[in-house]
C-alpha cells in the first residue's frame, strides 16, 4: 500500500518506562501518555524530521519481552519485525528487568539506541550506572535521557540517521543464557548505594493498603464524581445552554417559522414543539436537539470526566483500584484490570467499552462490554437519573445507582457461571506515584478530547438524524402500539412511555427527559429509568460494542439487557405496587 | 535451612528468596520478564484479603501477583 518508502523508526520497552512522553518529545504530535500497562494496545503513528529525511515513528504498547503473552505484546512482536530502526527505552532505575527486552531486541541485530530514561530518578534511588561500560557491552549508542524535561533526547535525535547495527553480532539465547547474560551486565555497570524512604513511598504503602487503601480509594472516587458533576453542570448551565438560548434558537425560530408550510422538513429538522417553542432536548430535530445533545448535553461532561480520569492514570492511582479490589472482580470473572473499563464507562460507555481491549481473553472482554452496556450510567444518563428521581428525594437517587450497582453484580455472577473459559490470575506492576509534566498532561488530555469528538459526534449526529427519521414517519408510534401491551403489563408504565424507550437507543438521556411530560408516580419513575439504563444502550456505544465484539457476541450481549431490562422493569413494577 | 513454601503462605514484610516457578513455559516466561524468578529476593509488602493479589516489592518496584499464581511459586526465608 504504502509506495513511498518512509523509514520506520519503533519505539519500544517496558510499560511505564516513559515511553510514550519520548515520542510525544520527539513527533510533537497529540499522544496518549499514561501509567497504567495497556493503554496503547493501539500503537501510536507519529512522523519526525531525522536531518531533512522524513522518518515514520511507531510507538508500542509496552511489553517485558517479546514473547507474545497478550494481545499487546502480540501488536508489538509483529511491528518490531517492519521497523528499520529501533529506539529502545529503559528505565534506568530498573535496569535488571529491562534489559530482558532489550537483549530480545538486539538479538533481531536491527540499528538500535538505548535512552537511559529517567535518568533523574536514579540518583534520587541511590543507583550509579556506568554509561561508556554498558554501551561496551551491549555494542550500541546508549544515552541517559529524562523524558519529562527533555533532557537528551534531541541528542538521541541526531544520532539516529547514523545508526548501524550493533557492534556485537548478538546471537539466539535460550531464556537461562539472556538472564546469566543481564546478570553479567547489571554487576559490572551498576552500583546501589542505600537510601531512605521518602514521604511519598509511605502514601504509596498506604493506597495499596488493604484497609487504609480502600478508604483512600472511597474518597478519591467520591471526590471525583462530585468535581466531575460541578465541572460538568457548570459549563452547561453557565456556557452551553446560555449559548443555544440567546444564540441559536432564536435562529431556529425564524426557521420553524420560515418552515411552517412544510410539515414533513419541519419535523425533521425542527421536531415538534414543546408548548409553541423550540426545545433543544425534547423536539428531536436534526437542528434542534441533533445538534444541542452532544456539545451541550453530552460533552462538558466528558470535559470533566477526562480531566479527572487522566490525572488518576498518569499519577499512577488507577492500577492500585485494580490491585485493591481483585478479589472483588473475581468472582464476576474478571480479575482487577477490568475496573478500568468499568471506571471509564461512568463518563461514557464508548470509551469504556473500546478500554475493553486491554483485557486478554474475549471472555473478559465480553463480559466487561456487557456489563458496562447494562449497568455502569455513563455521565449524561447519571446527570438525568438525578434530575429525574431526585425531586422525590436524594435517597431515591442512591436506591436507582444501588440497583444498577446489584444488577451489575448478579448478571457479572451469572456470566462469570455461564460463559466458558478461565480468567487469568492478576500479575501486574503497580508503578510508582509520579507527577506527570503539565506540558505532556494537557497534551493527552487534548487529545482525547478531539479524539472523542471526532469519534462520537457524528455516530451520535447519525443516530439522531436516523431516529428523527423514523419518528417523523410514524414508524417508533408503530412499534409503540405493538409494544405496548408488553410496556404496560410488565412494567406498569404508561402506554405512551414506549416512544422515550425506543427513543433511548438513541440517546438514553433524552429519552428520561421525555417522561417528564408523562408525569409518572415514584414507582413508576424509578422503574423507567432503570429499564431505560439497562435496556440497549445508547447507539454510540452499540456502535463500538459491534465493533469489539462482532455480530454473535453483540447480539448475545442485547439479548442479555433486553432479558435483564424485562425481568428487572418487572420487578421494580411489582414491588413498587407493595407500597 | 529454612522451609520451602508458597508465596501465598507467606506473611506480610518477610523477604524471601524464590527457589522456583512450578508451572508452564508461559507462566515462568510471564514472571521471569516482569522481574520475578529464582534466585530474586521479594519482600511482601501487602497481602489483600478474601484471596486478593500478594504485592511484592521486587528490585523497587511493587508487583501485584494474583493468588492463584502466589501458590505456584516457591520461596524459602532469608
Amino acid at each position: 500500500m504504502n509506495t513511498n518508502h518512509k523509514k520506520k523508526i519503533i519505539l519500544a520497552g517496558n510499560p511505564n518506562v516513559g515511553k510514550s512522553a519520548i515520542f510525544s518529545r520527539i513527533t510533537g504530535l497529540h499522544v496518549t501518555v499514561s501509567n497504567y500497562p495497556g493503554t496503547t494496545v493501539e500503537y501510536l503513528i507519529g512522523s519526525t524530521f531525522v536531518s531533512g529525511e522524513e522518518m515514520e515513528i511507531i510507538d508500542l504498547p509496552g511489553t517485558y519481552s517479546l514473547l507474545p503473552l497478550s494481545k499487546a505484546e502480540a501488536v508489538a512482536v509483529e511491528m518490531i519485525d517492519k521497523g528499520d530502526i529501533v529506539i529502545n527505552v529503559v528505565d534506568a532505575t530498573n535496569l535488571e528487568r529491562n534489559l530482558n527486552l532489550t537483549l530480545e531486541l538486539l538479538e533481531l541485530n536491527k540499528p538500535m539506541i538505548v535512552l537511559l530514561n529517567m535518568w533523574d530518578e536514579t540518583r534520587h534511588k541511590g543507583i550509579s550506572i556506568d554509561v561508556p561500560a554498558l554501551q561496551n557491552m551491549l555494542g550500541v549508542p546508549v544515552i541517559p535521557t529524562i523524558a519529562t524535561t527533555g533532557e537528551g533526547v534531541k541528542e538521541a535525535m541526531s544520532i539516529i540517521e547514523s545508526l548501524k547495527e550493533p557492534n556485537i553480532r548478538w546471537q539466539k539465547m535460550s531464556e537461562e543464557e539472556r538472564w546469566s547474560k543481564i546478570g553479567n551486565i547489571v554487576s559490572a555497570v551498576q552500583r546501589i548505594s542505600h537510601h531512605h524512604h521518602t514521604l511519598l513511598e509511605r502514601l504509596e504503602d498506604l493506597m495499596i493498603h488493604p484497609v487504609g487503601g480502600l478508604l483512600f480509594a472511597a474518597v478519591v472516587v467520591a471526590a471525583s464524581f462530585l468535581f466531575t458533576r460541578a465541572i460538568g453542570e457548570g459549563l452547561i448551565n453557565y456556557i452551553f445552554d446560555p449559548f443555544f438560548e440567546k444564540v441559536v434558537g432564536p435562529l431556529l425560530t425564524r426557521l420553524s417559522l420560515a418552515l411552517s408550510d412544510h410539515h414533513f422538513l419541519h419535523e425533521l429538522l425542527i421536531g415538534r414543539l414543546v408548548d409553541g417553542k423550540i426545545h433543544f432536548k425534547e423536539s428531536m430535530g436534526i437542528l434542534s436537539t441533533g445538534l444541542y445533545l452532544y456539545p451541550a448535553a453530552v460533552f462538558p461532561y466528558i470535559i470533566a470526566f477526562y480531566l479527572v480520569l487522566g490525572l488518576m492514570e498518569d499519577i499512577g492511582y488507577l492500577p492500585r483500584i485494580a490491585v485493591l479490589i481483585d478479589n472483588l472482580m473475581h468472582r464476576i470473572g474478571l480479575h482487577g484490570y477490568a475496573v478500568i473499563p468499568n471506571i471509564l464507562g461512568f463518563g461514557c460507555n464508548v470509551p469504556g467499552i473500546m478500554a475493553t481491549r486491554i483485557l486478554e481473553s474475549t471472555r473478559e472482554r465480553f463480559i466487561t462490554a456487557t456489563l458496562i452496556s447494562i449497568a455502569v450510567p455513563c455521565a449524561a444518563l447519571q446527570a438525568m437519573i438525578i434530575g429525574m428521581v431526585g425531586r422525590w428525594g436524594i435517597r431515591y437517587v442512591f436506591l436507582v445507582f444501588g440497583i444498577l450497582f446489584l444488577i451489575w453484580v448478579i448478571i457479572g455472577i451469572l456470566l462469570n457461571w455461564l460463559v466458558k473459559g478461565y480468567t487469568p490470575p492478576l500479575l501486574l506492576e503497580v508503578p510508582p506515584i509520579r507527577f506527570p509534566s503539565p506540558r505532556i498532561f494537557f497534551k493527552k488530555y487534548w487529545m482525547r478530547l478531539s479524539y472523542f469528538a471526532k469519534e462520537a459526534f457524528p455516530i451520535m449526529l447519525t443516530g439522531i438524524i436516523v431516529a428523527t427519521f423514523l419518528s417523523a414517519t410514524g414508524f417508533i408510534e408503530h412499534v409503540a402500539n405493538i409494544t405496548s401491551p408488553l410496556v404496560h403489563t410488565t412494567w406498569g408504565l404508561p402506554k405512551e412511555a414506549i416512544v422515550p424507550i425506543a427513543i433511548g437507543f438513541i440517546r438514553k438521556d433524552i429519552a428520561v427527559g421525555m417522561l417528564e411530560p408523562l408525569h409518572l408516580t415514584l414507582p413508576q419513575t424509578i422503574t423507567a429509568t432503570v429499564v431505560l439504563s439497562i435496556f440497549f444502550p445508547c447507539v454510540a456505544s452499540f456502535v463500538v460494542l459491534f465493533k469489539e465484539l462482532k455480530w454473535k457476541l453483540m447480539l448475545a450481549s442485547t439479548g442479555i439487557m433486553l432479558l435483564t431490562s424485562m425481568i428487572v422493569g418487572g420487578i421494580t413494577n411489582l414491588v413498587g405496587k407493595m407500597f | 535451612m529454612e522451609a520451602i513454601k508458597t508465596l501465598a503462605e507467606a506473611k506480610k514484610g518477610e523477604a524471601l528468596k524464590v527457589v522456583e516457578l512450578r508451572g508452564g513455559q508461559q507462566f515462568r516466561q510471564k514472571l521471569s520478564s516482569i522481574g520475578v524468578r529464582p534466585g530474586k529476593i521479594l519482600t511482601v509488602a501487602d497481602i489483600m484479603p478474601l484471596c486478593g493479589p500478594v504485592v511484592v516489592t521486587v528490585d523497587g518496584r511493587d508487583i501485584a501477583i494474583g493468588r492463584k499464581m502466589a501458590e505456584r511459586i516457591f520461596v524459602k526465608k532469608v
